[in-house]
C-alpha cells in the first residue's frame, strides 16, 4: 500500500508533469517565455568555429559521475553540452574530445556524439577515439587530464557534470596555460574549487539548463519554466511554514 | 528493422525500468522489482568497465605506434595490465595482500599527494582571479575567504574578541547552510524535471 510520504511525492509529480505538459502546449502555440542570459551558453555557441580556425582541440569534461546512480541526472545534464556540440560537429567536420571517468558513461558519450554522424549519413567522418576514458577514479583521471590539458593543442576546456575537489586539478592545469574555461557543477566542493579559475560557471540547477538555452525545443523550454514554477511555490511554502511558526511561538505563553 | 533496435526498443526498456523503480520509491511493498534491475545494471557496468579498459588500452596503444607521449603510454600499458594480471591473481588468495599493497601504497599515496596539492593550486588560481578580474566576484571571494578564514580557525579567543567571532561565525555558518540548500533545492528541481523527461520519451539520450 503507498504510504504518505509515497502520495505527496506521487502529487508532486502528478502536478509537474501537468504543469509540464500545460506549458509544452503554450509554447509550441508561439508563447515562449524568456528567460535570463546565462553567459557560458551564449560562449559556447561558435566555439567548434573557432576550433577549426585554429586548428585546436574543444575538451569538454562530463566528469566522473555514473549513469547508474544518483549521479545519473547531473552527468545527463553534462551530455546536454556533448549533445549540442555533437550536431555542430557532425556539420563542421571537427568533434570535440569528451572525456570521463566513467566506463558506462564514455559508452554513452560516444553515442551521442556518433548520433548526428549517423542521422546525416555521414558515419565515415565520425572521428572514433572523440571520446576517452583517462582513467576510472576521480584523482587518477585529473591527473591524467591535467597532462592532456598541459600537452594537447587544447583550445578551450568545458567542465560539466559530476566532480568534486578534484576539478581544482584539472582547472590549474587549464588556468596555467590560460585557457578560456567553462565550468558547471551540482557539488558546492567543485563549485568552490572552479570559481577563481572559470571564465563562466554553472552554478547547480543552471546546468540543467542547457538544452532549453543551447536548442530552444519546446518541451525543454517547458520544463525549465516549471522548474521555476516549482521552485517559486517551495519558496513560498516555506517563507509560509516560517511565518507560521513565528506566529505560533508568539501566541504561547 | 534497425530503427527497433536502436530507438524503438531502448525506449520502452527505459520506459519500463524507469516506471518500475519510481513505482517501487512510491510503494514500499513493490521493492522486489528493484533488486533485479540493479542485478542488470551491476552486470552492464562490470560489462562497461572491461570496455573502458580495453579502450584505455587501445588509445595508449596507437599513441605508443605514432610515437607522441611514447614513454608514457608505455608505462601506463604495463601497469595497467601488471595490475590486472596481479589483482585476477590475488582473488584466488585468502588475505588478498597484493590487492591490499596496491591500493595502500600506489593508489592511496599518489592520491593524497595530489590532494595535497590542491591546496596550493588553490591559493594560486585565488591569486591569479584577484588579479586579472577585479570586479564583484574576486571582492566577494575575497571577503567570504577572508572571513571564513578569520572565523574557523580553530583558535581560543576569550572576551569581547571571541564573542565578536562566535556571533559572526554563526551569522556565516547560517548565510552558508541557505545557500547549500538554495543549491541542492536547484539540483533537486534539476534532477526531477531531467529524470520526468527521460520517463516521458521527451528525452531519449540512450537512443537515436
Amino acid at each position: 500500500m503507498i504510504g504518505l510520504p509515497g502520495l505527496i511525492g506521487l502529487v508532486a509529480l502528478a502536478v509537474f508533469g501537468v504543469a509540464q505538459f500545460f506549458l509544452i502546449g503554450t509554447i509550441s502555440a508561439g508563447r515562449r517565455p524568456r528567460f535570463r542570459p546565462i553567459p557560458l551558453f551564449t560562449a559556447l555557441r561558435g566555439m567548434l568555429g573557432r576550433s577549426i580556425e585554429s586548428g585546436r582541440e574543444l575538451h569538454v569534461s562530463i566528469g566522473t559521475g555514473s549513469i547508474g546512480g544518483e549521479d545519473m541526472a547531473t552527468t545527463l545534464a553534462g551530455l546536454q553540452i556533448v549533445e549540442y556540440l555533437a550536431d555542430e560537429a557532425a556539420a563542421s567536420g571537427v568533434a570535440p574530445v569528451i572525456t570521463t571517468a566513467d566506463a558506462a558513461t564514455l559508452i554513452l558519450a560516444e553515442d551521442t556524439l556518433r548520433r548526428p554522424y549517423i542521422r546525416q549519413g555521414s558515419l565515415e567522418n565520425y572521428p572514433p577515439l572523440s571520446a576517452r576514458l583517462p582513467a576510472l577514479e576521480p584523482t587518477q583521471y585529473a591527473a591524467a587530464t591535467m597532462d592532456y590539458l598541459a600537452h594537447g593543442r587544447v583550445l578551450a576546456n568545458v567542465m560539466s557534470g559530476v566532480f568534486g575537489a578534484e576539478a581544482g586539478l584539472m582547472a590549474r592545469a587549464a588556468d596555467k596555460d590560460a585557457l578560456p574555461q567553462f565550468g558547471g557543477a551540482a557539488d558546492p566542493r567543485a563549485l568552490a574549487v572552479l570559481l577563481p579559475t572559470a571564465d563562466n560557471l554553472l552554478v547547480g540547477e543552471e546546468m540543467f539548463a542547457a538544452k532549453a538555452y543551447l536548442q530552444a525545443r519546446p518541451p525543454h523550454l517547458a520544463s525549465l519554466r516549471a522548474q521555476d514554477i516549482a521552485r517559486w511555490a517551495i519558496v513560498a511554502g516555506i517563507i509560509a511554514l516560517f511565518v507560521i511558526g513565528l506566529l505560533s511561538q508568539a501566541g504561547q505563553p | 528493422m534497425r530503427r527497433i533496435f536502436t530507438s524503438v526498443a531502448p525506449t520502452i526498456v527505459t520506459g519500463i525500468a524507469g516506471a518500475f523503480v519510481l513505482a517501487s520509491f512510491l510503494v514500499p511493498s513493490l521493492i522486489v522489482l528493484r533488486a533485479p534491475l540493479i542485478g542488470v545494471a551491476t552486470i552492464i557496468a562490470g560489462v562497461a568497465v572491461l570496455m573502458g579498459f580495453a579502450h584505455l588500452l587501445y588509445v595508449h596503444l596507437r599513441r605508443l605506434r605514432s610515437g607522441s607521449g611514447a614513454l608514457y603510454s608505455l608505462v601506463l600499458i604495463l601497469s595497467a595490465s601488471a595490475a590486472l594480471v596481479i589483482l585476477l591473481i590475488d582473488r584466488y588468495t585468502t588475505q588478498q595482500l597484493f590487492t591490499r599493497f596496491i591500493f595502500q601504497h600506489i593508489i592511496v599515496s599518489t592520491q593524497t599527494a595530489l590532494g595535497a596539492l590542491l591546496a596550493v593550486f588553490l591559493m594560486l588560481a585565488a591569486l591569479r582571479m584577484l588579479m586579472r578580474r577585479r570586479g564583484a566576484v574576486a571582492a566577494w571571494f575575497l571577503a567570504a575567504g577572508l572571513v571564513v578564514l578569520v572565523t574557523q580557525v580553530p583558535v581560543v579567543v576569550d572576551g569581547p574578541v571571541g564573542s565578536v567571532l562566535t556571533a559572526v561565525r554563526q551569522v556565516f555558518d547560517a548565510i552558508a547552510t541557505a545557500g547549500m540548500r538554495g543549491l541542492l533545492l536547484g539540483v533537486a528541481l534539476g534532477t526531477l524535471a531531467t529524470a520526468f523527461r527521460v520517463l516521458f520519451f521527451i528525452d531519449r539520450p540512450q537512443s537515436e
